[in-house]
Parts: C-alpha cells; sequence; structure tokens
C-alpha cells in the first residue's frame, strides 16, 4: 500500500511568529526537590503555558497542586473531568482550598519511572479586573500498574492581582529527578 | 525571550490509498513535539483500533499503553489498552460518519529527545460524528523518538483524502 513519507525539517520558520516565547525552565537533580517556582514573571504575555514532565521521588503519593503570588489563603477551586480506565469522573469540591489542583483523583503522583505529563494553561494571568482561570490537560499512564489516569482540570484562582510568581508541587512528596517544567508566554498580535 | 513552536513538517494525504503517514529524521534539539492531525478513514464503521501511532517503527516487546476518557453525547467511559506493540490508538470517523467530518487530535509527546526517561504524552480529541476524549499514553523506552508513524489498522483501511498531519516542535529556554 501506498505510504505517505515527510523529511522531517522540510519546512521551516515559526508558526506564531514571535508570539509563543520560551520564558523560563527548570529541571530537578538527583535528590529531587519540594517545588518549581516560577518568578518574576513578565506581564507582557497575553497567556502563561506551563509544559511538564513530573516524577516523584517514593512510592508516596500526593495531588500536583500549584499557588499564585505566594497565595496560601482558601482562594482556589477546583474541578475535574477524569478516567482511570475503567471509571469516567466529574469532581469539584465543594470548599474552596488553599491550592489549585492539576493532577489526582483516584491515583496520585505515586512513582519514580513513569512520567507524569501535562499542559496547563492560564489565560489573561496579568488582567487586573479578573479572576485567573487555569486549565490543565494532564495524565499518568503506567501500563496498567496502580492505575493509569487521565485528566482534564479547570481551576480558578480568585484574585484579580496579576500573576507574576507560580508555585507548582506535589502535596505528599517532593520532585523527583528529571522533572522539568517549562514557562512559556502567548502574546496576542 | 526565545520563540519557538516551530514548524518541522507537515502532510495532506492526496488519493484514496494512503494507510501510513511518516514523520521521520525528527531533530532532536526541541523538548516537546505537538502533532496536530486531521484525520478520517474509509473503514466502514468507526472501533476503537482505527489509526494507531507508532514511535521509532517500534512494535514488538509490548512497550505501549494509554488510558483514555471519551463522551459521545449519550454516554462516557473511560479504557486503557496495556502491553501493545501497536502504539496509541485515535479514533476518527468512518465512513458511515456525516460527509465532511474529520477528527482533530493534538497529541502532546513530552520531553521527546532525552534518553534516560520513558517518553510520555496526553492528547485530546474531538469530532462531530462521534464522540470526544483524552488520553495519557507511555511508550517504555529510554530511547529518543526521531520518527513517528500513523497507520491505519489494516491493509484495506485508508486515510480518507484530505486528512492532515503538521508536527511542531517546542524547545524550552
Amino acid at each position: 500500500m501506498p505510504i505517505l513519507g515527510v523529511i522531517a525539517s522540510s519546512i521551516s520558520g515559526n508558526l506564531y511568529s514571535a508570539s509563543y516565547d520560551s520564558i523560563a525552565t527548570t529541571t530537578v537533580g538527583a535528590g529531587g526537590v519540594s517545588n518549581i517556582t516560577f518568578s518574576s514573571i513578565p506581564s507582557t504575555y497575553t497567556h502563561l503555558q506551563i509544559r511538564g514532565t513530573t516524577f516523584g521521588t517514593a512510592a508516596a503519593s500526593g495531588s500536583m497542586l500549584y499557588q499564585m503570588n505566594n497565595d496560601t489563603g482558601s482562594n482556589y477551586r477546583s474541578h475535574l473531568l477524569g478516567g482511570n480506565g475503567s471509571v469516567a469522573t466529574g469532581y469539584g469540591n465543594p470548599s474552596a482550598e488553599t491550592s489549585g489542583r492539576f493532577y489526582g483523583y483516584y491515583d496520585n503522583l505515586s512513582n519514580t519511572s513513569f512520567p507524569l505529563v501535562f499542559v496547563m494553561d492560564i489565560l489573561d494571568y496579568s488582567n487586573a479586573n479578573k479572576y485567573k482561570t487555569v486549565r490543565t490537560l494532564s495524565g499518568m499512564d503506567k501500563n496498567g500498574a496502580n492505575y493509569g489516569e487521565v485528566f482534564l482540570y479547570s481551576s480558578v484562582w480568585m484574585s484579580t492581582s496579576a500573576v507574576s510568581t507560580i508555585k507548582l508541587f506535589c502535596g505528599g512528596q517532593n520532585l523527583g529527578q528529571y522533572t522539568q517544567f517549562a514557562l512559556y508566554g502567548i502574546k496576542v498580535a | 525571550m526565545p520563540s519557538t513552536y516551530t514548524p518541522i513538517a507537515s502532510s495532506t494525504v492526496s488519493g484514496s490509498s494512503t494507510t501510513t503517514v511518516t514523520f521521520s529524521g525528527i531533530p532532536s534539539t526541541y523538548t516537546d513535539l505537538v502533532l496536530v492531525s486531521r484525520l478520517r478513514v474509509t473503514k466502514t464503521a468507526v472501533s476503537n483500533d482505527d489509526v494507531l501511532v507508532t514511535l521509532n517503527g517500534v512494535n514488538t516487546g509490548n512497550l505501549y499503553s494509554a488510558t483514555f476518557l471519551y463522551g459521545t453525547g449519550s454516554a462516557n467511559g473511560s479504557g486503557r489498552t496495556t502491553n501493545t506493540n501497536t502504539g496509541f490508538w485515535l479514533f476518527p470517523p468512518a465512513a458511515n460518519a456525516t460527509a465532511g467530518i474529520f477528527e482533530i487530535n493534538i497529541l502532546n509527546l513530552m520531553n521527546y529527545a532525552n534518553t534516560t526517561t520513558f517518553k510520555a504524552g496526553v492528547s485530546n480529541s474531538g469530532s462531530m460524528s462521534d464522540s470526544t476524549a483524552i488520553r495519557s499514553m507511555v511508550y517504555r523506552s529510554n530511547a529518543a523518538i526521531s520518527s513517528i508513524a500513523l497507520g491505519t489498522s489494516s491493509g484495506t483501511v485508508y486515510f480518507v483524502e484530505g486528512s492532515s498531519f503538521s508536527l511542531y516542535g517546542i524547545k524550552a529556554a
């Protein structure tokens, strides 16, 4: 049967023409860290995106969480649509929480070899008139062991402050070696 | 700030006899890959193995697995594949779908060029013909990904003309 082949690098140039920029990246070394924090985020973009590959440090577990501008008050709400390979679930905590959620319900970050990956969009992050909405697509398949999960999370930080700092962490353990989070800025022309 | 999200390659199906689209020679200079597909197949009715995504041409060793969540408009559910040789599954519209409807699938393959960890991705997809879905997936190999192939599930199923595929690279600073 005919096979259509494409040689990579046959196209050059930038899709968004200087509107999707790499701002900062952190990669975790041996020993792990308690969190990854992006600070002094410039306000010159329209949206932010964080792309991450995550590992734990032990068999402990915990949900993946974030906080904006070092706000530890009960100013976050989260909702999820998730699947664990056998059950589809929609859930939202009825109470405000001290951090926003972007992974975890059936199981959590609980191993050191299978990557938990996510793409988080933070919309209109520098607008001083709106609460900040965060949408995350996240998943960690473990080849059937201790669940494999996929989530679409929405959350809100109930503050009109421009986001200048984002702290990402696991609620039950440290972030392990090879964890890599990258922050990007998206500018609308 | 360095600009990124760079087109690497793209392909649009012409004619009615294409069974596989392959992106080869993918440079290792990016951090993540994003594969945007707009696809439909000639199979009589949709099933869950209509299009398979294979990495580095590997179809032995049972190295692929995935977990998915879907909604059809009247039902929802979650499923899983484990220890497969056939890569990740996509569920594009088949011949019994309304003419002109294609599935959009956006697959994010993270940290694809590293040689120390398994490769994982998340995707979201949807079409008006049958369902919307999200997936998490892992390829249990430490090898850098240098090729991605999308193939129909049998030699008698073809991509519909106009199906298109675009590969982008995102480079972290």
